[in-house]
């Protein structure tokens, strides 16, 4: 095993640690709907969201980073160049994760100054962590830009797949700088913030993301480099013909021009058709090879993606974004449900996949099959879909009750919270939110023991009676 | 657009997606069993999506443009899983020329 | 067949990504312009010194911040540099405080707890704190609840005391005036009025 796999596993470890600590943050804050006073004033509201988002970022970033230092050296066929230094850089990232929510949890805030933004607190979503924090993170990026580049370099060769992802990894580590400025000006602070998210998320990350699933897509069903390649640059071409200029759907009430409407809902609307190319895809995959191959759990967690992409981002996306409907959901639990939903199926899932991938080379085994891993997505995705449905529920309650209807002031946002559909839905939330965690366990559990009972009763009665477990 | 006009739009919108992936998946397994009773399954899906659509284009309180996007978008999502089958097809053929 | 060529779709794939750069680009410039204070959409931050209202215009088929008569704010008229550090400072205590994670600001945030686009309009102020606070402006009841929310609670979700000084609390307010001037193409619809279901 080259030292990029080994390091792809500690960077598969790190992300699944930190999966974890996002599951508790949630629940957490989940509780805070249903029960009024929980943890007020010792883990507000804030902090728990704000570990729950940074470390759903910064664990699927991890398992991005682990997928490429895992596929790498295959791709090019020698060790990724700069490897210690990219092994100290993974150390480096885990201790700056570790500071700073050691500081988010303890210290929570400052004073309104720049020290604060330095040492404590940034305040804006999904870059909270302060100005060191995201200078450690740009070098930790950068470093593993330079050992992308740099091995391709040292290996005088290039795939198509490695090309798609050496022009992604410039702007997905450029947008990162927009995490540093503080700007007073509301409207302009939003519109370079979108940027930074909109663009990684339904952009450059989805590139990114491509480019792994099809490079996983070779090893799980032997798919020839064609294919994946051409589907690749067909899936570039859709989806950043349709995201970038869909970044306007974040672009209709934050003060800018009203064209946004028109251009954003537009380009938004079209997001959905390279989703539903990606799930004719997937069946095509599953039915081509009558679903059949040695790493059940992979392919199904890629199957996961497809829809649940096309789902979460797709469907959920499509119910709000045209202006007019989204003048009234624009800042709900609607958003909420979409944005659990999208980012559940268009990465975890993913990411998921690809380390059972890894899996099944690192214990050499013949299958990757099981119980439990049955059990776990069962779980995850009926816990996931759960919270999702809760979500849209209040969400439609507060988009009704509290906009719509109630004129958005406090007490329309009281009244909406308070009403018995908002308050049923969120609270069936925290329920499907402790079925998820359950799935987040039995998740663990599979990972740390798939592939290592070849010798258990288990898989030898699967070998004998000839069918699958 | 009132109240209850507003979470019924939202709600067929995203009917409209999900009949449009319904179409797409049972035009796939229908293709890859060569079930005829799936691909009129399939068929019947996006006639629903169009019955979608049309109701959208012709109740809704959405605005003239945004209806004509639906309309259009509707059309579009016809030939896409057909044309995305018969192009994995043929990039497969290729694949088994190829070895 | 040309279409089973990958390098055709990479030809697409680059073609239609540099289009929608180049038109993005082009809009960046004309939004930057239009959303900078004192442009078309964004008041200069000296609106925190006049009176603000938000009422429905029926040629634009939306509602719109609508700039009126000289309204002090703590009883002065900011100078533009006094109310640019305001707003400076104001924008710090959000970022320091975290307030994102709790609160929106046109719609973007959290939603544990209310919007604040047109906070410095809602009814609850006069109608609620003012009373409850002892104070005799708005502005004043925004202070004095910031400062300590635990002393003013308004349902059974508080917010919590983030040790807001008074200065940081008047910096706040002032921030959140500017704020509910900008034109946000009618978010939040029929702000402060109740409509029928149906």
């Amino acid at each position: 095993m080259y030292r990029s796999q080994q390091l792809a596993l500690k960077y598969f470890t790190a992300a699944m640690v930190l999966f974890g600590i996002m599951v508790v943050a949630g629940l957490l804050a989940s509780a805070q709907y249903v029960r009024d006073g929980f943890l007020l004033n010792v883990l507000d509201f804030s902090v728990n969201k704000t570990l729950h988002i940074d470390t759903m970022i910064i664990w699927l970033l991890m398992g991005f980073m682990g997928a490429i230092y895992w596929f790498l050296p295959i791709e090019l066929e020698r060790e990724t160049e700069g490897i210690r230094l990219a092994e100290v850089m993974f150390w480096v990232f885990c201790a700056a994760v570790a500071v700073v929510a050691a500081v988010f949890i303890f210290v929570q805030y400052g004073p309104s100054n720049d020290t604060t933004l330095w040492l404590i607190m940034q305040g804006r979503k999904y870059v909270e962590a302060p100005r060191w924090a995201a200078a450690g993170i740009t070098v930790v990026v950068l470093v593993f830009v330079y050992n992308v580049v740099f091995t391709a370099i040292k290996a005088k060769k290039i795939t198509g797949i490695l090309a798609v992802l050496l022009v992604d990894l410039v702007p997905l580590a450029g947008l990162y700088l927009i995490a540093f400025p503080s700007i007073t000006n509301m409207s302009e602070d939003l519109y370079w913030w979108w940027w930074l998210v909109h663009l990684w998320v339904e952009a450059t990350w989805e590139i990114l993301i491509g480019c792994i699933m099809a490079l996983a897509l070779m090893q799980l069903l032997g798919t020839t480099r064609r294919i994946v390649e051409t589907w690749l640059y067909i899936e570039v071409a859709l989806v950043l013909g349709t995201g970038i200029l869909g970044l306007g759907h974040h672009y209709f009430w934050i003060g800018t021009p009203s064209y946004w409407l028109g251009i954003g809902g537009f380009f938004s609307a079209l997001e959905p058709l390279p989703l539903l190319g990606m799930v004719v895809h997937a069946v095509y995959d599953a039915g081509a090879h009558h679903m059949k191959t040695s790493n059940k759990p992979a392919f199904y967690w890629m199957m996961a993606e497809a829809f649940g992409n096309f789902l979460g981002g797709g469907v959920w996306g499509f119910m709000m974004t045209l202006p007019q409907i989204n003048l009234f959901t624009h800042g709900t639990q609607w958003t909420v449900s979409h944005g659990h939903f999208a980012f559940w199926g268009a990465y975890a899932c993913g990411v998921i996949s690809v380390i059972y991938l890894a899996l099944q080379k690192l214990r050499a085994a013949q299958e990757m099959n099981g119980q439990a891993w049955r059990w776990s997505f069962a779980l995850l995705n009926i816990g996931l879909i759960g919270m999702v449905g809760a979500l849209l529920v209040a969400g439609i309650a507060q988009a009704f009750f509290e906009r719509a209807i109630g004129g958005s002031t406090l007490y329309a946002f009281i009244a909406a919270q308070s009403n018995e559909w908002f308050v049923q839905g969120i609270t069936m939330r925290l329920v499907f939110g402790l079925v998820f965690a359950a799935g987040y366990a039995m998740l663990m559990y599979d990972l740390l023991s798939i592939g290592k009972r070849s010798l258990s009763g288990e898989t030898l009665r699967t070998r004998a009676t000839g069918s699958a477990a | 657009m009132t109240p209850a006009e507003m979470v019924v739009t939202s709600l067929l919108l995203g009917l409209f997606v999900v009949l449009a992936g319904c179409y797409g998946v049972l035009f796939c397994v229908g293709r890859l069993r060569a079930n005829r009773a799936l691909l009129y399954a399939a068929y019947t899906a996006y006639g629903m999506q169009a019955a979608v659509a049309a109701s959208l284009v012709l109740s809704s309180s959405l605005g003239e443009w945004w209806k004509l996007l639906v309309a259009a978008s509707c059309a579009v999502y016809l030939p896409i899983p057909p044309a995305t089958w018969r192009f994995l097809e043929s990039l497969h053929q290729l694949k088994e020329q190829d070895s | 067949m040309y279409t089973a060529d990958p390098a055709f779709w990479r030809a697409g794939a680059i073609s239609s990504t540099a289009v929608m750069l180049i038109v993005l680009a082009f809009l960046t410039v004309d939004s930057l312009a239009t959303i900078r204070p004192g442009g078309a959409n964004v008041p200069p931050y000296t609106v925190m010194n006049k009176e603000i209202r938000y009422e429905y215009d029926s040629d634009a088929g939306r509602d719109r911040p609508v700039i009126g008569a000289d309204q002090p704010l703590f009883g002065r008229t900011h100078s533009a540099e006094e109310a640019e550090a305001l707003a400076h400072k104001g924008k710090l205590v959000i970022q320091s405080r975290n307030c994102l994670n709790c609160h929106t600001f046109f719609g973007n945030g959290a939603y544990y707890a209310p919007d604040l686009t047109k906070a410095w309009l809602d009814p609850a102020w006069q109608q609620v704190w003012m009373p409850m606070t002892q104070s005799d402006s708005r502005e004043k009841a925004m202070v004095a609840f910031l400062m300590n929310p635990e002393k003013y609670p308004t349902w059974s979700r508080q917010m919590p005391n983030l040790k807001i000084t008074q200065e940081e609390a008047e910096a706040l307010v002032a921030y959140l005036k500017w704020m509910s001037a900008v034109e946000t193409n009618g978010f939040p619809i029929h702000f402060g009025h109740i409509q029928t279901a149906n």
